[in-house]
């Protein structure tokens, strides 16, 4: 016997012309989930899953829905197996299969592959023995584009390619995996390239979550170059530039749809330029270059988005960064594939229940 | 009728043993080093600590007009971290633990203190796996990057905690005079998964605990020691999955120095057991029982320097 089910949540979204994936972040695990069309129900126009649920039970990807069909003005039901509704504990995330590539651009990070089969943008891939480029293997990128049965592209890895003024190793055979990456805040990110500048920039492969004021610290191995910006918390002042103490304070934090970067109070004109080392260099033994969270510092005048911040004036009053604060920010998920996630341009409604069992015991 | 064996009932061929059998239970250690801090009540929900950064060396000598010589500037660091309440909770009906012989409710204490100790210590795991420093493991032979591990990995990452000025978590085991032990050196300490068991005991230089000249100060959860790092084992230790270069799955081994990483809890949020007799939560004709459980936690790392993330592959 089941008490009644108690509601989780309502929540409203407005599909783009071409509809991608929605991930919908609930407070519970859910048990009964609805997701309805509502610019189209109860018109003229023909519309698949104009209303699509999911029951505790079901396997993953799957759903049942309703069509709506102009010539009979009625519903009429549909069931599907994939591009359904997709569960996601973020603390025990699924493991997906890994999907053979046939090549990647080390400038245009277009990596050619027949599946793209559930990739979506936003999604988070890792690279795995990629012949020819080893040294990209490992590391996570976040998807900027697909094109079904052709390609992906890692749009985020091109822009650092960009600022570096060179490629990174095109690659081969290989294989890319989704992953869903760990859920605590602030987490590292592999760093792609890092400019000589008087406020240095540092370019991530996927969105990051630094924060305007933050510290951070970095681990550069040698075949990186700019050794120098390796565990700063452990410097006083920087006698080459005078940077000072401790960790660099970041000044500008940019996630754009093709940019993942943050811009640091710190000085690396006079630092080892940012290589990358070769795939036959990687493969000899090497770590990631890495950039992690240091600390909390005020927020420096003028930081925003789009314009970088005084390097030594903070704001007045001082800004206290409390957004960066360690934290535990893992929630359940509930993914919408393109089967169910609703028609171009339509104003979708989403709604979640939860089922409160008297659970017993198993077995007594 | 004729009473065979076979035909005995149910009730007679069986009899209830109240002695339960042992549950599996992780072991515990990635909270052995935190340096725990409890945040008072009423006083916001982030704790914050500080720490001033380093001044610079003045070796310049003061000349003869004996002018004031340049200021330096203090600079401090702060640490946020903050608490999240986590809970949860398990129904018995008044009808399982008024028909079961075994005392279910007891049996569901001790399950929830063990769900709630090892949540605990997953949420520190995690969260030293989302921000700790890398090191791959680069020594070994296996063709894979990170490598499995060996004692010049071993090596490096201490020589990395030694160069960022980090304290040892234990102190040496002199050496002895008793056959087929060897000394551990002053020492950090690892936290890895059992998976990484075979690894280490195939790494030259790494010396198991029995092999210890004195076992007297090491925990059940202490695997073995090599040259100044000594490792902890855990089923519940971290592994990315397919994460090396070639696919293969990583196990994320934590190197950790005094003061490092911390756990925060809240005064009045500490770990409490909460049971319910029917008749609450919606109950009017007093079915059910409720047993829950809680805790306010808050984890981070305090200083990047001294907490490495030495990765291994071979597991």
């Amino acid at each position: 016997m089941a008490l009644p089910y108690s509601f989780i949540g309502k929540w409203n979204y407005t599909n783009p012309a071409t509809p991608v994936a929605v991930n919908i972040p609930m407070t519970d695990k859910p048990d009964w989930v609805i997701v309805k069309n509502l610019s189209d129900w109860g018109d003229t126009t023909a519309v698949t899953s104009i209303e699509s649920e999911w029951f505790s039970g079901m396997a993953q990807g799957s759903f049942i829905s309703m069509d709506q069909t102009v010539t009979t003005n009625a519903l009429t039901s549909n069931v599907g197996t994939s591009a359904g509704f997709t569960f996601i504990d973020q603390t025990n995330p699924p493991t997906y299969t890994r999907v053979a590539i046939t090549a990647i651009n080390g400038t245009t990070f277009v990596v050619s592959t027949a599946t793209t089969t559930g990739i979506n943008v936003g999604d988070i891939v890792r690279l795995i023995n990629v012949a020819g480029a080893l040294e990209l293997s490992g590391i996570l990128f976040q998807v900027t584009a697909v094109s079904a049965g052709v390609s992906i592209t890692l749009g985020y890895a091109a822009t650092a390619a960009t600022a570096k003024g060179s490629g990174y190793g095109n690659g081969t055979t290989g294989f890319y995996q989704k992953v869903y990456p760990g859920f605590m805040y602030p987490a590292l990110r592999e760093v792609l390239f890092i400019s000589q500048a008087t406020q240095a920039k540092v370019y991530f492969a996927r969105q990051n979550d630094f924060t305007v004021g933050e510290f951070v610290d970095f681990q550069i191995p040698t075949p990186f170059g700019m050794t120098q910006l390796s565990n700063l918390a452990g410097n006083a002042t920087n006698g080459v530039t005078g940077n000072k103490a401790g960790p660099a304070r970041v000044l500008q934090v940019i996630n754009s749809a093709t940019e993942s970067s943050i811009t640091l109070d710190y000085d690396t004109t006079g630092f080892t330029a940012f290589t990358y080392p070769s795939s036959a260099t990687f493969q000899a033994g090497a770590s990631p270059a890495v950039c992690f969270p240091a600390g909390s510092g005020v927020v420096p005048s003028g930081a925003s988005a789009t314009v970088v911040g005084s390097a030594t004036i903070p704001q007045s009053p001082p800004g206290t960064n409390l957004q960066d604060a360690f934290d535990n920010r893992a929630q359940y998920v509930m993914n919408l594939g393109t089967s169910v996630v609703g028609a171009a341009s339509a104003n979708m409604v989403v709604m979640a229940f939860k089922a409160d069992f008297n659970n017993a015991i198993t077995n007594a | 009728m004729t009473v065979t064996i076979a035909s005995l009932p149910p009730q007679i061929q069986q009899r209830y043993n109240a002695k339960l059998l042992s549950t599996p239970e992780h072991n515990l250690i990635h909270q052995l080093f935190a340096t725990p801090v409890e945040l008072p009540d009423n006083n916001g929900f982030i704790d914050r600590q500080s720490r001033y950064d380093r001044l610079d060396l003045f070796e310049v000598p003061l000349d003869d007009a004996q002018n004031n010589p340049p200021p330096q500037q203090l600079n401090r660091v702060d640490v946020d971290c903050r608490v999240r309440v986590y809970a949860t909770y398990i129904v018995l009906t008044r009808q399982v633990t008024i028909t079961n012989e075994d005392p279910v409710l007891n049996s569901a204490a001790a399950r929830l203190g063990q769900s709630l100790r090892e949540t605990q210590d997953a949420l520190q795991r995690d969260n030293l796996e989302s921000s700790a420093s890398i090191i791959n493991c680069v020594g070994g032979t296996n063709g894979d990057i990170p490598t499995e591990m060996t004692l010049t990995d071993v090596d490096d990452v201490f020589t990395v905690l030694q160069n960022n000025s980090a304290e040892y978590i234990t102190n040496i085991v002199e050496a002895d005079l008793k056959f087929g032990t060897s000394p551990i050196g002053d020492a950090y300490g690892c936290m890895l998964t059992t998976r990484m068991i075979p690894v280490l005991y195939n790494m030259t230089g790494f010396v198991k605990k029995f092999q210890y000249p004195n076992i007297s100060q090491t925990l059940s959860t202490e695997i073995g020691g090599a040259n100044n790092i000594r490792f902890f084992a855990s089923e519940q230790g971290s592994v990315s999955p397919n994460a090396s270069m070639l696919g293969n799955d990583i196990a994320n081994c934590f190197v950790a120095a005094k003061e490092s990483y911390k756990v925060v809890w809240q005064a009045g949020g500490k770990a409490r057991f909460i049971y319910l007799p029917p008749g609450y939560n919606n109950d009017p004709c007093m079915l059910r029982h409720t047993a829950g459980c809680s805790f306010y936690q808050g984890q981070c790392i305090t200083n990047d320097l001294w907490i490495q993330n030495l990765r291994s592959t071979g597991i």
